[in-house]
């Protein structure tokens, strides 16, 4: 990439879609000739417009069905419930006459108004009337309709002598079922045919928030809109109700609102049995039930496509693992899956995340970054950590969460003692002598190594040299130790081994090593 | 977006002919479905919104004063839809959509593309699908959406190098064991 880069990255996008001007076209051609980074990025946005074009025709693809699935909604809707009659307004601006006759009628209605409203007749209604009244209610069942009269969702609600929630109930829309039993929240997953109980500090569903209280601010800031007017055939009071932004139809006998907006309300006690998270049959058997969405009840559903003993391959070619969900679910909350791995890698492994999940998760984490030394033919288990998924609301949500992390073997790094000390020790645990050496030796020969890592270093030599048979070779590496006359040591405790540098190498000089067992195998 | 043809149709679906409807629906929806994905960056979603613009319109038909801006009055009704939705979504954020799904066979999957479509900001992606779905020229794209020709070319550029940018940080071109 060069200075020049910078001017014509910008254009290459217009360029691929065609939009960049004639002139411009040119000089970015010129550049491009010359600039292998800016044509390799124009390379790869030309692919990407053609891959955008063919998504798009895909689209295309279905269009036609989706028009008639419209048009079958449309057909099956009864005329009689088009609730589209023209608003009195336009029927009045339609006509000069009609404009001034209303007119006329208005300023006749506000002049009578105003004598009356001087007279100051009360009103018989107050809105303090149903705060007063709301503050005894203790249940309330709200439906709600789309314009078309359809129910778009119904809730139960308890109300606690302080005016908070103390349980809910919600069973509309298709798809959103909840029971807020006062201790823990079920999510019911009609779809997934699952159930999730979550803490009610973690999550709430509510209608409106201290829902004993909402109406107070009506006190203040409400407004009687018009006494004993027709509801639904039914006498109500309108009031603007300022919390919800809407009208609320208070019935004068009550003083409670019995609708709001599109909501009606009811205050009946709920049937027996409403507010219990208990799994009832008939539409809801066959549920699973997932206790708690952290625990691993979930793993069962999670499998790997390759088994194990094939993992060992993929780890050994730097390849790539995809863990596939199956059955119906994507995950609520956070999941781990145990990758279990079986290897007899002797090398520093480092495991990373490749791609996030393709859908049903936000993201995707490994728990260890580095692969942990394992006995040879040992198994590892390495925790994914998938977040921000859900439980499919949807068949078309099933089975589509995918992981896919890219397993990288490489070496230990070489400037780091502690790596190639840990490397070396592994490969004497395999009794793989000659490799050990070559890094006990790495390990000394470092750059800048610090005494005592050299001095270390030697000493493990000397080990090696000794249980291959090379006793000479060996006790020149103990002398190079005992010559540096280092009064500090060395200790550890898987091999059973605690020493000083200087008596310990002059002690083997005399005596050869002999092999040691990793405690921690046994 | 007057279109004289709108009116002899909108008057007989005023008075609820269905088939004068129809036609509407089928004259309109691609539109109203490409808006929709603009706004909300998911097919299904977008399906299900403009479904229930449609039907919503046909039910409120009578009350569009202009049957010649049937088609601006349409496309105000979905893109109010969607904000609903969105602001639904917002304050409910396990809420499904209302209408059951149809299952259908995908066209072409390609899930990453999709993801990347729905990670783009909306003021992106709704050019990039008036660009690419209903091939639309920049001065019309600025018209749609009522900004100058020359920001409309900014954001498709815009677009197109910030799903780049989600395409390959998403690692979509190595190769994916199925």
């Amino acid at each position: 990439m060069n200075s020049d880069c910078h001017r014509f990255r910008g254009r290459i996008a217009d360029f691929v879609a065609g939009t960049l001007a004639r002139r411009d076209s040119q000089e970015l051609q010129d550049h491009l000739s010359v600039c292998e980074s800016c044509r390799d990025h124009m390379l790869a946005l030309r692919q990407e417009d053609v891959t955008l074009v063919q998504y798009f025709a895909g689209l295309d693809k279905n269009m036609t069905d989706r028009q008639e699935r419209t048009l079958q909604r449309i057909e099956c809707f009864d005329m009689n419930e088009r609730t589209d009659t023209i608003p009195i307004w336009r029927k009045i601006m339609r006509s000069r006459y009609s404009r001034f006759a209303t007119v006329a009628a208005i300023l006749v209605l506000a002049t009578v108004s105003m004598v009356v409203l001087d007279k100051s007749t009360p009103s018989a209604y107050a809105l303090e009337q149903t705060v007063e009244a709301l503050q005894n209610v203790r249940h309330v069942h709200l439906v709600e309709r789309d314009d078309t009269g359809v129910i778009k969702s119904e809730r139960w609600i308890e109300i606690g002598q302080d005016g908070a929630q103390v349980r809910y109930r919600q069973d509309k829309p298709p798809g959103l079922f909840v029971i807020d039993d006062g201790r823990s929240i079920a999510r019911y997953h009609p779809y997934a045919k699952a159930v999730t109980f979550r803490n009610r500090n973690e999550i709430r569903y509510e209608w409106i928030s201290n829902i004993g209280r909402a109406f107070e601010n009506a006190r203040d800031e409400g407004m009687i809109l018009e006494e004993n007017a027709a509801y639904h055939g039914r006498q109500v009071h309108k009031v603007w109700w300022p919390a919800m932004r809407d009208v609320c139809y208070v019935d004068p006998a009550t003083k409670l609102p019995i609708a709001i907006g599109n909501t009606d309300l009811s205050y009946e006690q709920p049937a027996a049995g409403t507010f219990d998270t208990v799994i009832p049959g008939g539409h809801l058997d066959g549920y699973t039930v997932v206790t708690d969405v952290n625990e691993s009840g979930f793993h069962a559903n999670v499998e790997l496509i390759q088994p194990d003993e094939h993992l060992a391959e993929i780890l050994n070619a730097d390849d790539v693992i995809t863990l596939h969900r199956t059955g119906p679910y994507t995950y609520e909350g956070d999941l781990d899956i145990q990758v279990k791995c079986s290897t007899d890698i002797r090398w520093g492994l480092f495991m990373k995340v490749l791609t996030e999940p393709l859908r049903g998760f936000s993201s995707c984490s490994c728990s260890i970054d580095r692969w942990e030394m394992t006995k040879p033919g040992g198994v590892a288990t390495v925790g994914v950590k998938l977040t921000g998924g859900r439980i499919a609301d949807t068949p078309r949500d099933c089975n589509i969460g995918t992981v896919t992390l890219q397993v990288e073997r490489r070496l230990a790094p070489t400037d780091d003692a502690a790596a190639l000390y840990t490397l070396g020790l592994a490969l004497y645990d395999a009794r793989r002598y000659e490799e050990a050496l070559a890094i006990f030796q790495r390990m000394e020969q470092r750059d800048n190594a610090e005494q005592h890592d050299r001095a270390n270093a030697l000493i493990w030599q000397g080990h090696m040299l000794d249980l291959l048979g090379q006793r000479s070779e060996a006790i020149a590496a103990y002398r190079k130790v005992a010559e540096t006359g280092l009064d500090s040591g060395a200790r550890d405790d898987r091999y059973g081994l605690a020493y000083e540098y200087t008596p310990y190498a002059k002690e083997r000089m005399t005596t050869p090593f002999t092999r040691v067992e990793n405690l921690n195998d046994k | 977006m007057n279109d004289p043809a709108d009116e002899s149709v909108v008057r007989p679906g005023q008075d609820g002919d269905k088939t004068a409807y129809a036609t509407l629906v089928r004259t309109h929806y691609r539109r109203v479905f490409a808006l929709c994905f603009g706004m909300l960056g998911n097919v299904h979603d977008a399906e299900d919104v403009a479904q229930e613009t449609l039907l919503k319109g046909f039910l409120s038909l009578r009350k569009l004063a202009k049957p010649e801006r049937f088609e601006s009055w349409i496309l105000r009704i979905a893109k109010n839809q969607c904000i609903d939705l969105l602001r639904r979504r917002k304050y409910h954020q396990a809420l499904p959509m209302t209408q059951e799904p149809v299952s259908e066979p995908q066209p072409q999957e390609n899930h990453d593309l999709d993801a990347a479509i729905h990670r783009l900001p909306q003021e992106l992606r709704l050019p990039l699908v008036l660009f690419y779905f209903e091939h639309k020229d920049a001065g019309t794209i600025a018209r749609r959406l009522g900004i100058s020709c020359a920001l409309a070319y900014e954001r498709l550029r815009a677009a197109r190098e910030r799903l780049h940018e989600l395409l390959t940080e998403r690692g979509t071109h190595e190769q994916r064991l199925p």
